[in-house]
């Protein structure tokens, strides 16, 4: 993991909110606000974070499904941000997008194996013949039968539609793949197979992930490292170990002590810190610490600057956490 | 609101048994579904997309779709039966001794109507005895008791001016109006973040100390369970295949399709890296079950055990504690795997 | 519970395209693939955990396409196979009448007078003294052949624009929408009565005139449903293959249009079929001697005609009725047909 796949640095984005007149003022939404990450070749980076907080907004940027307002992306060595529409072309051989929904990001009139195809197709890919073979070693790969190539989407469950998109996402055998809440649409017998088929597809293939997710469960299980997300900013990022082990920051403190007990055993049983409040209008945002509207330890300063991202030197493995009151680990442990 | 005996049901449920018709032929969604709920007890109920976990519920309140009907079995409320009960009766029901909370509220509550104006039809219709000044004083009473801050203000809001989280407390605030003794919530906490959720179950909690009613929550998240339930139903393929107390259901699953849930889900208490235990296949199709178990195409148990031809009753195997399995005595024995 | 994942192609490498990596696994005996036999009853559980392709019965219904599901949700609609039937009908009356029934439509006989119906003119003889079923065959060709051709000139004239604007957005849609609102606002009818006065009353005018004038309807169905679908996760994601916006637009947002479209188109073949009759009534239809059945009503417009010779004006008369009514109900089916909500499962 030398060079890593994927660089941000500074990505913003920020929508226009609709006027309803054209003489009132031009305001924006701030989805992204100044997110940097890398993600190293065979790493999966987890976003996490609460609705509302740009996780999936940074995906669907990297993809240039939505133009990035500012910000450097560098994706194997290019600038993302600089290509021409027929280099990004190109370039989306190598990095490819699953969506949350099987239901709805399938094309309903394709069969199986017309999806699966069409990135081969639209990159002109081999010969109809041998499209079709690679569709088949697809559906084998994902854990589906070759044998429903001429299927429908509409015939699949949930899991299984799911298989197809990551199927569709890997005929072009991709560096990277960046995944959108990818089985929380899931019913939960299924996700588990889903994690575990990604699992096993990073180990196969050496693949990349971004892993866009709420669920943190999932995520402990299956990222290397984590980003955790509030209000368009990334306020602590770490390895998966340390993060989850030791946070720092009172947001991801809070976040990982909502999530239910696993044992109805544990009931009751370490610290609830509960978050008061509703998330500020991304519109107009907080001065200084976005969080602090809702912060358990929020002083006056936390109104007057904008806390950085902030490693501990003495502790190497420490995660970088966005706030001045951020707990210090202990040095010597 | 104390209630008079522990041991009396307030709600009861006997082979219950519902079918839907479609155009592919009549589909059994609930079949023999039998459970009790004690006054002020949490019952979780657990299950993926048709397991019938919640066309039960809606069963019980008689509000299937005009294609479904109740086949079979009963339901009594403090005793009295509401299966075949007139409509008028069922009225007097919903919203009076059982109200329910659903996943979506945008889509359970009225959009053009304030939240104010939506809990007093509940209240006109229910609570005859209050004046228009005593049910201005209870809405705001219930507002409060959902911690919905500032709730003189916020009463004359609209739904949409709600966060999603404030919206569920709002909805929470309905359902309570009329002092249920039962409230049946849907999913309640599925559509919000994990914060929110956390203070939903929190509130629900508090408003279940505060009136003594009794909790259906229906989940497919067993962390919700772990978190609330005192006892819960597990259920797949429209029955019930294991029941028992939170406590005993995680401690020593007695079905393998709980033991598969529960091993397949990761935990922040994990610490190995290695692949989950998933159980294999998909929730079957409610239309096209497999013969005998319906759980048999992916137990690992089953492995072609000529047994599993024939669907297992639910055996009982203690106060409150049953599994639909052939071979729960040996799940009794096997350790739950890590 | 667990099972060996599959190697496919050797570990590190990709499974690719490669020709020596050949399909499927590699080595080690698969479970699933190909060798489990699809039986009624299902014995052993599906061995490989990371496999639900064992989904028995997936693989032993047919496959149902969206066209045959479409094809059952038409047949929902009691009166749309019905209305099929009755329409291809009348269709083939007019195209293969003039066979059955050998008698020119433009023969002047002034000795048949306005005749009632007898064995020699079933459907009796006009005031030129022309056979009514003949004239009323020929006719048919003419209204059902500006109805179809002018309702499918204007729904693809309304797609195209509709599917521009709608992906282009921008000023493009912008002025799309304007025009689509001015053309809106005109009375259309005096729009065709002025054109038709001006270039001659012609069948090949007034499709175009019609066509031209009747786009609205379909440009403002297809750029809603253009707008929506391209913010749809399914056409996000050919846009994240790679795909370039004509594949895009004509592969997938076309497609998933042309189904509400054509609802749109038979509305609209019924309007137009009465146009044609109402600019034939006021003689700018198709000109003399042709026919068609609005000429037939228009010829027809005498109070003694109305009042004791129904054979001249009731046979034209019915055959719009019936044409527009089956055509309406046709429509029906495919609105139900195009709405996969209708009748799932």
């Amino acid at each position: 993991m030398n060079e890593p796949l994927l660089q941000v640095s500074d990505l913003v984005k920020h929508y226009p909110v609709k006027r309803s007149t054209p003489w009132e003022k031009k305001r924006w939404v701030h989805a992204v606000n100044g997110v940097s990450f890398e993600v190293g070749r065979g790493e999966t980076l987890a976003l996490v974070g609460e609705s509302g907080c740009g996780k999936s907004t940074v995906g669907k940027t990297l993809m240039r499904f939505h133009e990035p307002t500012s910000g450097q992306i560098s994706f194997d060595g290019q600038d993302l941000a600089a290509l021409s529409r027929s280099e990004l072309r190109k370039m989306r051989r190598d990095l490819q997008f699953v969506f949350q929904d099987p239901y709805a990001s399938l094309p309903p009139r394709n069969t199986v194996g017309a999806i699966i195809t069409e990135p081969l197709e639209i990159h002109r890919v081999g010969t109809a013949e041998s499209r079709r073979a690679r569709a088949e070693e697809l559906l084998d790969l994902v854990g589906l039968r070759p044998e429903l190539i001429n299927r429908y989407p509409h015939e699949f469950s949930g899991g299984q539609r799911q298989r197809v998109g990551i199927a569709r996402a890997l005929a072009l055998e991709p560096n990277m793949l960046i995944l959108d809440e990818p089985v929380s649409a899931l019913d939960v017998s299924v996700q588990a197979q889903v994690v575990n088929l990604l699992s096993r597809l990073q180990r196969e293939l050496g693949l990349s992930y971004l892993f866009i997710a709420h669920d943190l469960a999932v995520v402990k299980h299956i990222a290397h490292r984590v980003a955790v997300m509030y209000l368009g900013r990334i306020v602590e990022i770490g390895t998966t170990e340390e993060l989850f082990a030791n946070p720092r920051h009172p947001y991801t403190q809070a976040l990982l002590s909502a999530v239910p007990v696993s044992d109805p055993t544990l009931r009751g049983q370490g610290e609830r810190i509960r978050l008061i409040g509703d998330l500020p209008d991304p519109v107009s945002l907080p001065s200084g610490c976005s969080f602090r509207t809702r912060c358990p330890i929020a002083t006056d300063e936390c109104a007057v600057e904008l806390p950085l991202l902030t490693s501990v030197p003495e502790v190497p493995a420490a995660t970088a956490a966005a706030c001045i009151h951020a707990t210090q680990p202990e040095v010597a442990r | 609101m104390t209630s008079t005996s522990e041991t009396t049901p307030v709600l009861s449920v006997r082979d219950l048994t519902c079918e839907f018709s479609t155009a592919g032929g009549t589909v059994r969604a609930v079949n023999g579904v039998s459970f009790d709920l004690a006054p002020g007890e949490t019952l979780g109920v657990v299950g993926e997309s048709g397991s019938g976990k919640s066309i039960t519920m809606l069963a019980i309140l008689g509000l299937l779709a005009a294609n479904g009907r109740i086949t079979g079995g009963s339901v009594t409320l403090d005793g009295v039966e509401l299966v075949g009960a007139s409509e008028k009766r069922l009225q007097s029901v919903r919203g009076r001794e059982i109200s329910m909370i659903f996943q979506d509220p945008m889509t359970a509550l009225n959009p053009v109507m304030t939240i104010a104006a939506q809990i007093d039809e509940s209240l006109k219709r229910h609570s005859r005895g209050l004046d228009r000044r005593g049910r201005q004083s209870r809405i705001i009473e219930l507002l409060d008791q959902v911690r919905i801050p500032n709730a003189v203000r916020r009463a004359r809001q609209y739904p949409h001016e709600f966060s999603g989280g404030m919206r569920q407390r709002a909805m929470i605030a309905m359902a309570m109006a009329n002092r249920p003794r039962i409230l049946l919530a849907d999913e309640p906490t599925t559509a919000l973040d994990v914060t929110v959720q956390a203070q939903i179950l929190d509130l629900l909690h508090d408003v279940q100390v505060e009136t003594g009613t009794a909790l259906v929550m229906i989940t497919h998240d067993l962390g919700v369970i772990a978190e609330v339930a005192d006892r819960a139903l597990v259920m797949y393929a429209g029955r019930v295949v294991e029941t028992g107390t939170a406590a005993e259901l995680f401690a020593e699953p007695r079905h393998p399709y709980t033991r598969g849930l529960l091993a397949s889900r990761p935990t922040l208490d994990d610490t190995d890296g290695g692949d989950l235990d998933a159980i294999p296949g998909q929730p079957p199709n409610p239309a096209r079950l497999p013969s005998g178990c319906s759980f048999r195409p992916r137990c690992d148990l089953a492995q072609g055990r000529t047994e599993c031809a024939e669907a297992p009753e639910l055996a009982v195997l203690g106060e409150g504690r049953a599994a639909a399995c052939h071979f729960h005595t040996e799940l009794a024995l096997s350790e739950r795997p890590a | 519970m667990t099972a060996p994942d599959r190697t496919v192609a050797g570990p590190g490498t990709k499974a690719g395209l490669d020709p020596k990596a050949g399909p499927g696994p590699a080595s080690g005996p698969d479970p699933i693939a190909g060798t489990s036999p699809i039986t009624g009853a299902i014995p052993v559980a599906d061995p490989d955990s990371t496999t639900p392709g064992l989904d028995s019965d997936l693989l032993a219904s047919p496959p149902v396409s969206p066209r045959r599901a479409a094809w059952r949700r038409f047949l929902k609609y009691r009166l749309a196979l019905p209305g099929l039937i009755v329409l291809t009908l009348v269709v083939l009356g007019a195209v293969l009448g003039p066979l059955l029934w050998q008698v020119d439509p433009n023969a002047v006989d002034p000795a048949q007078y306005r005749n009632p119906p007898s064995p020699d003119h079933p459907l009796g003889t006009d005031s030129a003294g022309r056979d009514v079923l003949a004239r009323l065959i020929v006719g048919g060709r003419v209204s059902l052949a500006v109805g179809l051709a002018a309702a499918v000139t204007a729904t693809f004239v309304g797609i195209l624009l509709g599917a521009l604007a709608g992906y282009a957005r921008g000023w493009v849609d912008s002025f799309l929408s304007r025009v689509c609102e001015v053309m809106q606002s005109f009375p259309t009818i005096i729009v065709i009565i002025t054109f038709a006065a001006f270039f001659g009353p012609s069948l090949v005018t007034m499709i175009i005139i019609i066509g031209l004038m009747e786009w609205t309807g379909g440009f403002r169905v297809t750029r809603g449903l253009t707008m929506s679908l391209r913010e749809q996760d399914s056409v996000v994601a050919v846009v994240g293959l790679g795909a370039r916006n004509s594949r895009v637009l004509f592969r997938h947002i076309v497609p998933a249009v042309l189904g509400p479209a054509t609802v749109i188109a038979t509305g609209m073949i019924s309007g137009v079929i009465m146009t044609e009759a109402t600019l034939s009534f006021l003689g700018l239809g198709v000109p003399p001697p042709s026919s068609s059945w609005g000429t037939m009503l228009n010829q027809a417009q005498s109070l003694r005609i109305l009042e004791s010779m129904p054979w001249m004006w009731l046979p034209p008369g019915i055959a719009i009725a019936i044409t527009v009514l089956s055509v309406n109900f046709i429509g029906e089916g495919l609105r139900n047909a195009v709405d996969p909500r209708q009748g799932q499962r």
